[in-house]
C-alpha cells in the first residue's frame, strides 16, 4: 500500500510526519463491481412477483412486502459499500464515524411520524361519512386491484 | 500568520496550514469532519422527502404502483425498446437502471481522482475528474431528454396541466397519481439540482487543478471533500432508484 | 482600570479601520459584532410589531388595524423575532465571540464560512423584510397548509425563501461550532474542563445541524406548491396537511431548544461568576444540555394535539414532553444550589440571571400544563400558549441575551457601563415583562383565543389586555434603554481592563478588547473549570486526611514512621 507523506512544521516544534493511506485501485474496482452486481440483482428481484407467505398459519405476509424488504436491503448494502469504501468511513477517525452515524440516526427519528398514521385507524372517534368530494374519506377499503379507477382510491381512509 | 510546511520530496511542495490550526493533521481532520457535518444536513434535507414519500406510498400502494409503471420502458419504447424486448420483459426500468449504473461509475472515477490527488498525479486527477463530469452530464442528459419530457407530453406534470390518458396511469387513480408525480419531480428534481451543482463544483476543481492552484494541488483534502459530496449524491440516488422505479406489484 | 497614557493596544477593533476590513473579516469577534448589529436591528423591528399588537388589543373592538392587517402584523412579529432574532442571537453573537476564546483557540475552524453565514443571514433577512414590507404574510409564522400553500394571496413565497437562507446561516454556524469544539481545544482543555457555555453551544449546534434542514425542505415544498404546483400537502390530491405540521414542528420544536439552550449556557456562566462558586453538579448540567438536545427531537407532536393526529401518538408525545422538562429542571435546581453559600454580588448580569431563574421556571411549568393532553384541549390556541412561550423565550432567552450582553460588554468593547443604570433597567424589564405576560395566562385560561384582534364579545377581558399593554410599554422602555447606556459607555471611555468581574475563564485572562489572535501564546489549561476557590485565594481543600488532621497518627501505611535503619548500621559510615 502506497503511503503519501506530508511533513509539516508546527510552531517552534520540530518537523513532524503525517502519513495517510493511499488505497489500492483494486479495492475500488472490487467495490464498484459489487455495486453494479447489486444493482442488477435489485432490478431482477424487483420484477419477480413473490407469492404471499403465511407464517405458521397465523398471518400472511404479502408478497410485495418481500419485494420491498429485498429492495431496501440491497439498497442498504450498496449504501454501506459506498459509505465504507468510497467515502472512506471504514478507515476514518472515530469522530467521522460518529457524525456519519448521527446523520442516519437523525434521519430515523423522523419516522416516528408513522406512529401517528398507523394508529389513526384505532381511534374511537366516529368515522366521517364517505364524501366523494373529499379524498379524505375515513372508511377503509380493501385493495382496489382490478377495479376501475373512480373517485376514491384504495385505502384512502387511512387518513 | 500562516504556517508553511515542507514535504520531503525533492520538489519543494509547501502545504499551507491556516492560522487557526496547529498542524496539517488538525486542519485536514477538521475539514473532513466539517464536510461530514454538512452531509448530515443533506441527509436530513432529503430524509424529510423520503419520509413523505414512504407515508404516501404506504397509503396509496396500488396507485403508486400503477403510476410508477410509466417510469419503466416497454418493448415499444423509443431507442431502448429492442433492448427491453431482448431482455425478455414487458416492463423494465431501463433508463433508471442505466442512470444508476452511470452514477455508480461516476463515483468510481471520483474516488480514483481523489486517490490520484493523494499521489499528486495531476494528469490522472484531470482524467478522472473529467470522466466524473462526463458521467454526471450523461445522467442529466438522460434525465432531461428521455425521462422528463415524456411526462410533459403525456400531461403527467402536476398542476393545471395534469390530464393524462388512462393508459399512462396504468390503473392508478388520477389524484394519488398526481401525488406520485409531485413527489417524483420534487425528489428527482432536487437530486438533479445537486448533480448540477456537483458538476459545477467538479468543473471548478478541474480548472483549479489545471492551473496548478496550490489550494488543491498541495493537499488532497479539498478534492476529497468534493469526493464526499459526490458520493453522497450517488448515495441518494441509490435509495431513490428502488423507491421510484422498483415498486412491486 | 488604569488608563495607559501610551498608544492604544492593538486589539480586534482597531486592528484595521476600513469598512472593507470589517465586511471581509475572518475574525470571529468582528463577525460577532456584525451579528450583534443585525440581530439588535431586527429585534427592534420585531418589537415594533409587538407594540402594534399590544396597542391594537387595548380595545375590545380593535384600535387601528383591520383583521387582515392584524394577521400580517402578528405573523411578521413571529417571523422576525424567531428567525431573525431568537435563533441567531446568543449563538451567533456570543457563541461566535466567546467560544473560541473559552476553549483557547485562535479562531473558529472555518472563519470564511463564518463570514459567509453572516452574509447568507443578511440575504435571508433582507428577503424576509422585503416580503413583509411589500405586503406581508398572513399565515402566522407557522405557515400551516393548505392555507399557505394554496389559498393565501400574500408574500408567502418571498418570505419563505428568506427564511430558507436564514436557516442556512444557522446551519453554517452550527457546523463551525461543532468542528471547533471537537478539534480546536487548547492543550489541557478536556471536555469536562469546558465552561458550560461551550457545552450548551455544542448542544445547540447539534440541534441546528439536524433540525434546520427539515424546515428548509418543508418550507421549500410549500414554495414549490405555490409556484410549481407540486401539491404534496394538498387535500384535493389526497395529500395530508397535517403532514406539513409534522414536518414543520419536527424542526420548530427543537428550534425552541435552539433558542433556550444558549441562554442556559449564559446563565451557568453568570451564576458561577456572581456567586463566586463552581456550578453545582457540573456534569449533570453538561449532560442535561445534551439530553435536552436529544429529547427535544421526540416531542414535536405536542404542538399538534388537536390537529387530528392520532391520540395514541398524542399520548406518547405528552409523555416525552414531560420527560424533556426534567433536564431543564435539573439545571434550575443546580443553579439554585450554586448560589447556596456563595458570595452573591447583585450586579446587572446577576439581576438578569435571577430574573431568568424565576421567569423560566414559570414558563417551564406552564409548558407542562400544555404538554398534558387533557388540559391542552382547553388551553391550546389561547393566550395561555402565548404567555407560556413568551415566558420562556423572553423571560428566558432574552434575559439570557441581556445578561450576556451586560456580562461580556466590557470584554467586547473594553469599556464598563454604569451599573446603576443597568440594574434599574433590569428591574424595569422584569416588572414590565411580568405585567405584560402574567395577565395573559389568565386571559388564556378564561378563553381568549390567540391571534384575534378583537374580543368585543368578551369585554371582561379588557382590563387584562390593558394591564398587558401597559406592561408592554414598560418592557419596551427597558429593552431600548440598554442601547443608550451601553453605547454611552463607549463614549465615556471608562476602561474595564481584562477582568472587571474577577471571573474565572480563559476569556478573562486576555485583554479587553481582545487582540485579533486572542492568545499570544496557546494557553495550556490546568485549572479545573470555575475554580473560584483558588481564584479567591481560599485555602486549598486538604488533599487527604493527614493534611486535614495534622496532629493525628496517620492510617496510611506508607506514612507510618519506620524504625530508623541507620541507627543499627555500624559506625563505619562516618569514615
Amino acid at each position: 500500500m502506497a503511503h503519501g507523506q506530508l511533513h509539516h512544521r508546527s510552531g517552534p516544534a520540530a518537523v513532524q510526519e503525517h502519513t495517510f493511506h493511499v488505497h489500492p485501485v483494486k479495492m475500488y474496482v472490487r467495490t464498484v463491481i459489487g455495486l453494479i452486481v447489486l444493482m442488477c440483482a435489485t432490478v431482477y428481484l424487483a420484477l419477480i412477483p413473490f407469492r404471499d407467505v403465511s407464517i405458521f398459519g397465523l398471518t400472511t405476509l404479502p408478497g410485495t412486502m418481500i419485494n420491498n424488504v429485498i429492495a431496501m436491503a440491497i439498497a442498504t448494502a450498496k449504501a454501506t459499500l459506498v459509505l465504507n469504501f468510497f467515502m472512506g468511513t471504514r478507515f476514518a477517525t472515530r469522530l467521522t464515524k460518529m457524525w456519519a452515524f448521527a446523520g442516519f440516526f437523525g434521519f430515523s427519528l423522523m419516522f416516528l411520524v408513522y406512529g401517528d398514521y398507523s394508529t389513526r385507524k384505532y381511534e374511537p372517534t366516529p368515522r366521517w361519512s364517505s364524501d366523494t368530494g373529499s379524498s379524505l374519506s375515513r372508511s377503509v377499503h380493501e385493495s382496489r386491484e382490478g377495479r376501475a379507477p373512480v373517485g376514491e382510491s384504495d385505502m384512502a381512509g387511512r387518513f | 500568520m500562516a504556517t508553511l510546511a515542507h514535504d520531503s520530496h525533492e520538489s519543494e511542495m509547501v502545504v499551507h496550514v491556516h492560522h487557526q490550526y496547529e498542524n496539517i493533521d488538525q486542519q485536514n481532520e477538521s475539514y473532513i469532519v466539517g464536510m461530514w457535518c454538512f452531509l448530515v444536513t443533506e441527509i436530513m434535507f432529503f430524509g424529510a422527502l423520503f419520509l413523505m414519500y414512504t407515508i404516501y406510498r404506504w397509503n396509496y400502494q396500488f396507485d403508486f404502483y400503477g403510476a410508477h409503471l410509466e417510469l419503466s420502458q416497454t418493448p415499444d419504447s423509443p431507442i431502448v425498446g429492442p433492448i427491453v424486448k431482448a431482455l425478455g420483459y414487458q416492463e423494465f426500468p431501463l433508463w433508471g437502471a442505466l442512470n444508476t449504473t452511470i452514477l455508480l461509475l461516476s463515483s468510481f472515477t471520483m474516488v480514483l481522482a481523489v486517490r490520484a490527488a493523494q499521489l499528486r498525479v495531476k494528469k490522472d486527477v484531470l482524467k478522472y475528474l473529467g470522466s466524473t463530469i462526463v458521467f454526471a452530464s450523461i445522467f442529466l442528459v438522460i434525465k432531461l431528454s428521455q425521462e422528463w419530457p415524456p411526462k410533459w407530453t403525456h400531461k403527467l406534470v402536476p398542476g393545471a396541466n395534469f390530464n393524462p390518458e388512462l393508459a399512462h396511469l396504468h390503473g392508478a387513480n388520477p389524484h394519488p397519481a398526481e401525488l406520485f408525480y409531485c413527489l417524483y419531480f420534487a425528489m428527482t428534481g432536487l437530486h438533479g439540482i445537486h448533480v448540477l451543482a456537483g458538476i459545477g463544483i467538479l468543473t471548478a476543481l478541474v480548472v483549479l487543478w489545471k492551473k496548478g492552484a496550490k489550494s488543491v494541488t498541495e493537499d488532497y483534502v479539498p478534492t476529497e471533500m468534493v469526493g464526499l459530496y459526490w458520493h453522497f449524491v450517488d448515495l441518494v440516488w441509490i435509495f431513490l432508484f428502488p423507491l421510484f422505479y422498483l415498486i412491486p406489484r | 482600570m488604569h488608563a495607559s497614557d501610551g498608544p492604544e493596544e492593538k486589539n480586534y477593533l482597531n486592528a484595521e479601520h476600513t469598512v472593507r476590513s470589517w465586511l471581509l473579516t475572518g475574525d470571529h469577534k468582528r463577525i460577532a459584532i456584525l451579528y450583534l448589529f443585525s440581530v439588535s436591528f431586527f429585534f427592534m423591528i420585531g418589537g415594533t410589531f409587538a407594540a402594534m399588537i399590544r396597542l391594537e388589543l387595548t380595545s375590545p373592538s380593535g384600535v387601528f388595524l383591520e383583521s387582515e392587517t392584524y394577521n400580517k402584523i402578528f405573523s411578521a412579529h413571529g417571523i422576525v423575532m424567531i428567525f431573525l432574532f431568537l435563533v441567531p442571537a446568543i449563538p451567533a453573537v456570543f457563541g461566535n465571540f466567546l467560544m473560541p476564546i473559552m476553549i483557547g483557540a485562535r479562531d473558529l475552524a472555518f472563519p470564511r464560512m463564518n463570514l459567509m453565514s453572516w452574509y447568507v443571514f443578511m440575504i435571508g433577512a433582507i428577503l424576509v423584510m422585503t416580503g413583509l414590507i411589500t405586503g406581508g404574510v398572513d399565515t402566522g409564522w407557522t405557515f400551516y397548509t393548505p392555507y399557505s400553500s394554496l389559498y393565501s394571496n400574500t408574500q408567502v413565497s418571498v418570505v419563505i425563501i428568506g427564511i430558507f437562507f436564514a436557516g442556512f446561516a444557522s446551519i453554517m454556524t452550527g457546523l463551525n461550532f461543532i468542528v471547533t469544539v471537537h478539534k480546536m481545544r487548547a492543550p489541557g482543555m478536556t471536555w469536562f474542563r469546558l465552561p458550560l457555555f461551550v457545552w450548551s453551544m455544542y448542544a445547540v449546534s447539534v440541534v441546528m445541524l439536524l433540525g434546520t434542514p427539515v424546515i428548509a425542505i418543508t418550507l421549500l415544498l410549500v414554495f414549490a406548491e405555490r409556484t410549481l404546483h407540486l401539491g404534496v400537502f394538498s387535500p384535493e390530491l389526497g395529500g395530508d396537511p397535517v403532514l406539513f405540521q409534522h414536518m414543520f414542528w419536527f424542526y420548530s420544536h427543537p428550534a425552541v431548544y435552539i433558542m433556550i439552550l444558549p441562554a442556559f449556557g449564559v446563565i451557568s456562566e453568570l451564576m458561577a461568576a456572581f456567586s463566586r462558586k463552581r456550578v453545582f453538579g457540573y456534569h449533570f448540567v453538561a449532560f442535561s444540555s445534551l439530553a435536552i438536545a436529544a429529547l427535544g427531537f421526540l416531542v414535536w407532536g405536542h404542538h399538534m394535539f388537536v390537529s387530528s393526529q392520532s391520540m395514541y401518538q398524542g399520548v406518547v408525545f405528552s409523555l416525552v414532553s414531560f420527560l424533556v422538562a426534567v433536564p431543564s429542571a435539573v439545571k434550575i435546581f443546580n443553579w439554585t444550589a450554586t448560589m447556596y453559600k456563595g458570595t452573591i454580588r447583585l450586579q446587572t448580569p446577576m439581576i438578569y440571571a435571577l430574573g431568568f431563574l424565576g421567569l423560566f421556571t414559570v414558563g417551564g411549568l406552564t409548558g407542562l400544563f400544555l404538554g398534558c393532553l387533557g388540559t391542552d384541549v382547553h388551553l391550546t390556541a389561547t393566550y395561555f400558549v402565548v404567555a407560556h412561550f413568551h415566558y420562556v423565550m423572553v423571560g428566558g432567552t432574552i434575559m439570557g441575551f441581556l445578561g450576556a450582553l451586560h456580562f461580556w460588554w466590557p470584554k467586547m468593547t473594553g469599556y464598563m457601563y454604569n451599573d446603576t443604570w443597568g440594574k434599574f433597567t433590569a428591574m424595569l424589564v422584569f416588572i414590565g415583562f411580568n405585567l405584560t405576560f402574567f395577565p395573559q395566562f389568565i386571559l388564556g385560561y378564561l378563553g381568549m383565543p390567540r391571534r384575534y384582534h378583537y374580543y368585543y364579545s368578551a369585554p371582561e377581558f379588557t382590563a387584562y389586555h390593558i394591564m398587558s399593554s401597559a406592561g408592554a410599554s414598560a418592557l419596551a422602555v427597558g429593552m431600548i434603554a440598554p442601547a443608550f447606556y451601553l453605547i454611552a459607555s463607549i463614549y465615556k471611555k471608562r476602561k474595564a481592563g481584562p477582568d472587571p468581574w474577577q471571573a474565572h475563564g480563559l476569556e478573562w485572562t486576555i485583554p479587553s478588547p481582545p487582540p485579533t489572535t486572542n492568545f499570544l501564546v496557546t494557553p495550556i489549561v490546568t485549572d479545573e473549570v470555575y475554580d473560584y476557590e483558588r481564584l479567591d485565594g481560599k485555602p486549598e481543600p486538604p488533599l487527604d486526611e493527614d493534611e486535614a488532621y495534622p496532629g493525628m497518627p496517620s492510617d496510611n501505611p506508607s506514612k507510618i514512621a519506620q524504625p530508623q535503619a541507620d541507627s543499627i548500621e555500624p559506625a563505619r559510615e562516618h569514615e
